[in-house]
């Protein structure tokens, strides 16, 4: 028998992304047995990012600072802003140190089942950026879902009236992938987005 | 219990990382839910709305959810991905179907007429096929617009008007006295051809819209699709 407290901690772990009532326990358990090299810390560390984490009110990262690290970079490229879904969408583009410019989240796709429409979003901000800041290109890297790329549609739309170059990514066969198994929407795509090879 | 039918897939709700809640219009089983396994995040989710294939539903009971299984067909979201006008259409189409269709209740009228549409976005006109598509909704639903007599004389001549109570022709003499409580008889409604101007077009998604929501969404107290909407804005900034 758990006591009410410990009780209570699994069932907030279990609320978490990809954990359920029996890994909750799991790793309410393993925090219990590592009191002082782990519960502290992570306790630590969830009061100081509580305490101390904002929203960047230019682009929507989560930062210490507004505005965030990113848009206060000199370093980082003024002439292209990425427009992405989510904070997760910064982290793995930001993974890849592909990337120069700056970012825009919009906070989700068009969708009415999530009750997602064009005011809920950071449309019109994004809007306002790009006549303010000028870039010359924005890159739309949204899902490649139909709510997804309907944004994007939605975007190039509201964007047309700027002097902006509007991209979006590209759809197709992944890094590794093997035709054989992939489905048929992606080859379809793949295949009409094909581009030329310079000899 | 399992049954295996051919199916649209007219709504997906993520699951956890690796399933959907897939609803589907099937041509014999009406409109049916089920999980549906859609591998992972890594190769993506091949199952978008739009998406026509076999489907193989099994469960114990009828009224369980069931686990889905679909051999794909056709993916038209992949093939019109690069023309908002006709991905609109998909996803309005589909949020209709969504909406309106009832459980279990066979609709293989609804499920052809969506088939026809989504093979008439690769012609140049996929808008009046999709005017055609909600007016042969709205008669499958039991609210059909009655366009070849009038309502008060009876005749088929002259047929100007549209009553927005009863859904129904009205001839220029009977009319004229409450034009300004009836709909102009657009265009197309009376010849359905592919010269039809877009000002007409929108005119009619206005009407199908009008008995759409008065007949259909507003008594369930439902939502139109977003998508209608940003079709409807789509085709005015085309005009």
């Amino acid at each position: 028998m758990q006591s009410a407290e410990l009780q209570h901690l699994i069932q907030l772990l279990a609320k978490l992304p990809g954990l359920g009532p029996r890994s909750g326990r799991r790793a309410a358990l393993h925090l219990v047995k590592n009191k002082q090299t782990l519960m502290h810390s992570l306790m630590v560390s969830l009061k100081e990012v509580y305490d101390k984490l904002l929203s960047c009110s230019t682009c929507g990262n989560l930062d210490t600072s507004d505005p965030c690290g990113i848009c206060t970079d000199p370093r980082r490229e003024n002439s292209s802003i990425c427009v992405i879904e989510s904070v997760a969408d910064l982290w793995a583009l930001e993974r890849t140190s592909s990337f120069k410019g700056k970012y825009h989240i919009l906070g989700g796709v068009l969708s009415i089942q999530q009750g997602n429409t064009p005011d809920k979003l950071t449309i019109q901000t994004l809007v306002d950026r790009v006549a303010a800041e000028k870039p010359q290109e924005v890159i739309l890297a949204l899902s490649a879902t139909p709510e997804g790329v309907t944004t994007t549609h939605y975007l190039v739309d509201a964007l047309k009236s700027y002097p902006v170059t509007v991209t979006g990514i590209a759809h197709g066969v992944p890094i590794g992938g093997e035709l054989d198994y992939l489905d048929d929407g992606t080859i379809y795509a793949a295949l009409k987005e094909r581009r030329p090879y310079s000899s | 219990m399992n049954w295996e039918d051919e199916s649209l897939i007219i709504h997906t709700k993520p699951y956890k990382d690796s399933h959907t809640i897939l609803t589907l219009l099937t041509k014999s089983n009406g409109k049916r839910i089920g999980l549906a396994r859609t591998s992972n995040k890594k190769t993506g989710n091949p199952f978008q709305v739009g998406t026509i294939g076999q489907a193989h539903w099994r469960a114990r009971l009828a009224d369980h959810l069931g686990t889905i299984n679909i051999d794909v067909t056709d993916v038209p979201f992949a093939k019109h991905m690069g023309d908002p006008l006709r991905l609109l259409i998909i996803q309005s189409m589909c949020g209709l179907l969504h909406e309106l269709i009832l459980e279990h209740d066979p609709h293989p009228q609804t499920f052809a007429d969506a088939l026809t549409l989504l093979q008439h976005l690769h012609g140049s006109n996929p808008l009046q096929s999709y005017i055609k598509f909600e007016m042969n909704m709205l008669k499958e639903l039991g609210f059909a617009l009655t366009l070849t007599h009038c309502a008060a004389t009876g005749s088929r001549e002259q047929l100007t008007y549209l009553s927005p109570k009863s859904g129904q022709a009205v001839c220029n003499s009977a009319g004229t006295p409450f034009a300004d409580k009836l709909f102009r008889m657009p265009q197309f409604f009376k010849e359905p051809n592919s010269d039809t101007p877009t000002e007409d077009l929108i005119f009619c998604l206005n009407i199908t819209g009008y008995f759409l929501e008065k007949c259909l969404f507003l008594p369930a107290h439902k939502k139109f699709p977003l998508a209608r909407d940003l079709l409807i804005k789509k085709i005015g900034s085309l005009s």
